[in-house]
């Protein structure tokens, strides 16, 4: 018996980032992991994984009953474990209609939960998306938006409820499960501490060396060379590439004025919950 | 219980379908998951709303139905993933594949869910070829040739598919409720034929169209991952039965894997080249 931990976060702010180091701290060799092969990291929501584990055809049952499959799904698979498991998702933390949370406490170790100022979110998910950004601030506040991704070479996943940028981050802050929160823009500021402190969260190893090798294998730079050379599965077929720019505050060249109202009236309360409001908006 | 997807048969039953009581549990499980426990010998999966199958020695399924279930649900898991698991107790290769007939064979479209199968295989239905089978292809081997067993008289298409191939007078209506899929029927089929060609199937890529012959290990490893539950399977104890079933479909087919662009599926480009193919 084992148990997961999750790497959730709404999409665009750092998942692959924190998915990558933790594949690379985990095998802890001399060479970066492939960032198509992040064996250690699956997505929770790969077809596969819950097929095998379930019995009927998923493609068979309806949407409610695959979120009561996927609940004991990751109970079986935690039992089956003889080492913690981590996976990722950008599920919002959800039930079934008969109550059953979609990630249940029984499997769960804890969460490193990502979050990433959504004024910049915004800009990433407009690239990500090839869209204006209109188009992902509409994404950004539709309770209903479910992302369908296409996983390497043709891999399925299942598509994953992700709801508003709010409800997301709320959804999980009060899941009651234990929730470690990473914010984007100190992963960027004072990466060692903040992956330090992750691995110590969720139990990875944390010795100085390894922890900073790990870093260095992840570095930005590192990885947009790595898709460069070999692509990567997960970059949305619209875009040129999936690591883009690994910045914070591009905001303030990219939106106007009015973006940014919109997404304060959207978002202010959650904004000022994980201590997004405390910069004067707009100049 | 009616069956109303299975075409009527005279000849001596092999198989037989029983309503009554199941059990809880299995005395001797192999593995356990979700929704099913097993050996090779004896299976029980359960469908929650729907019913419990209990699925023994190759040739007897007993379903327990739900409350509310209705028969036409049940039907659908029943001929679905309860009959995959007695094939394989029969020790037939449960191909996850859609097939059409060609010249006295069968020619079998093999890929994971979502990878296009039932589209392509409808696709090449209404260009006159004979759909065979949807999304199970059971194969057996015999004095080293592997056969195809007919599937079920219809194909299951997504909501998108329906209106691509402007299928809609053709369908009935939504088999599961809050499932987008629905089923076109075909003309039943009830000859064993020989597998000629395998095409498998990959999701949209980043280059164009392919076709790729595949030899030695990685047709048998390809093979072995298109395996209806063969995850499952391998689990309950049949992982020698399973490599024994695809190294003999291996031996004697060729494989062939394709592959084909991201954004809207091309569904005629792909239908041209498979037929293309066929002549070679």
């Amino acid at each position: 018996m084992s148990r997961i931990v999750w790497l959730a976060s709404y999409p665009k702010s750092g998942n692959t980032w924190l998915r990558v180091f933790i594949s690379n701290l985990l095998r802890g060799t001399d060479v970066p992991v492939d960032i198509n092969e992040l064996r250690e990291t699956p997505l929770a929501a790969a077809r596969d994984l819950i097929d095998d584990t379930v019995g009927p055809e998923l493609s068979e049952l309806t949407p409610d009953e695959i979120i009561q499959a996927r609940s004991a799904t990751y109970d079986v698979l935690a039992a089956r474990a003889d080492r913690t498991l981590y996976f990722k998702t950008h599920d919002a933390w959800t039930r079934a209609s008969s109550g059953l949370p979609l990630f249940p406490k029984s499997a769960t170790r804890c969460v490193l939960y990502l979050v990433r100022n959504p004024l910049d979110v915004a800009v990433s998910f407009a690239h990500h998306l090839a869209a204006p950004i209109g188009k992902a601030l509409r994404v950004m506040r539709d309770p209903e938006h479910d992302l369908v991704m296409q996983g390497r070479d043709g891999v399925a996943v299942i598509p994953q409820r992700v709801g508003t940028w709010s409800s997301h981050v709320e959804s999980w802050l009060d899941s009651g499960l234990p929730v470690h929160v990473m914010r984007y823009e100190d992963m960027l500021e004072r990466p060692f501490d903040q992956f330090s402190a992750a691995a110590a969260f969720a139990g990875l190893p944390t010795d100085e060396d390894r922890v900073r090798q790990a870093l260095a294998f992840s570095a930005f730079d590192k990885l947009q060379a790595q898709e460069k050379e070999r692509g990567f599965g997960e970059k949305s077929r619209r875009t040129e590439s999936f690591f883009r720019a690994g910045t914070a505050g591009s905001w303030r060249e990219r939106l106007d004025d009015e973006q940014v109202r919109h997404l304060i009236a959207d978002h202010g309360p959650t904004m000022r919950r994980v201590g997004y409001l405390d910069e004067a908006p707009v100049e | 219980m009616e069956l109303s997807r299975v075409p009527e048969c005279h000849d001596e039953a092999d198989v037989f379908v029983r309503l009554g009581a199941t059990p809880q549990t299995l005395r001797e499980s192999a593995d356990r998951g979700v929704w099913y426990e097993g050996s090779t010998h004896e299976f029980l999966l359960e469908v929650p709303p729907v019913a419990r199958f209990w699925i023994r020695a190759g040739n007897e399924i007993t379903v327990t139905p739900a409350a509310a279930s209705r028969p036409d649900e049940i039907e659908a898991f029943l001929l679905g993933s309860a009959f995959a698991h007695l094939l394989h107790q029969r020790g037939a290769w449960t191909a996850h594949a859609a097939a059409i007939e060609r010249d006295g064979s069968a020619i079998l479209f093999a890929g994971q869910s979502g990878a296009g199968k039932s589209t392509l295989v409808a696709a090449l239905g209404r260009r006159n070829h004979t759909v065979r089978s949807d999304d199970l292809t059971p194969v057996v081997v015999r004095e080293a040739q592997p056969f195809a067993l007919p599937g079920l008289p219809f194909v299951r298409l997504q909501g998108d598919s329906v209106e691509r191939l402007a299928a809609g007078d053709d369908v009935e209506d939504e088999y599961r409720r809050g499932l987008d899929k629905y089923e076109l029927r075909v003309t039943s089929q009830t000859e064993a034929l020989p597998v000629s060609r395998i095409y498998l199937l990959h999701g949209p890529h980043d280059g164009g169209f392919s076709l790729d012959r595949l030899e030695g290990q990685a047709k048998f490893r390809r093979l072995l991952q298109c395996t209806y539950k063969g995850g499952i399977f391998e689990r309950i104890g049949g992982r020698s039965l399973h490599f024994r079933a695809v190294a003999a479909v291996a031996n004697s087919v060729s494989v062939t894997s394709v592959r084909r662009p991201r954004g809207v599926f091309d569904i005629a480009g792909l239908a041209d080249r498979i037929e293309a193919d066929f002549a070679k």
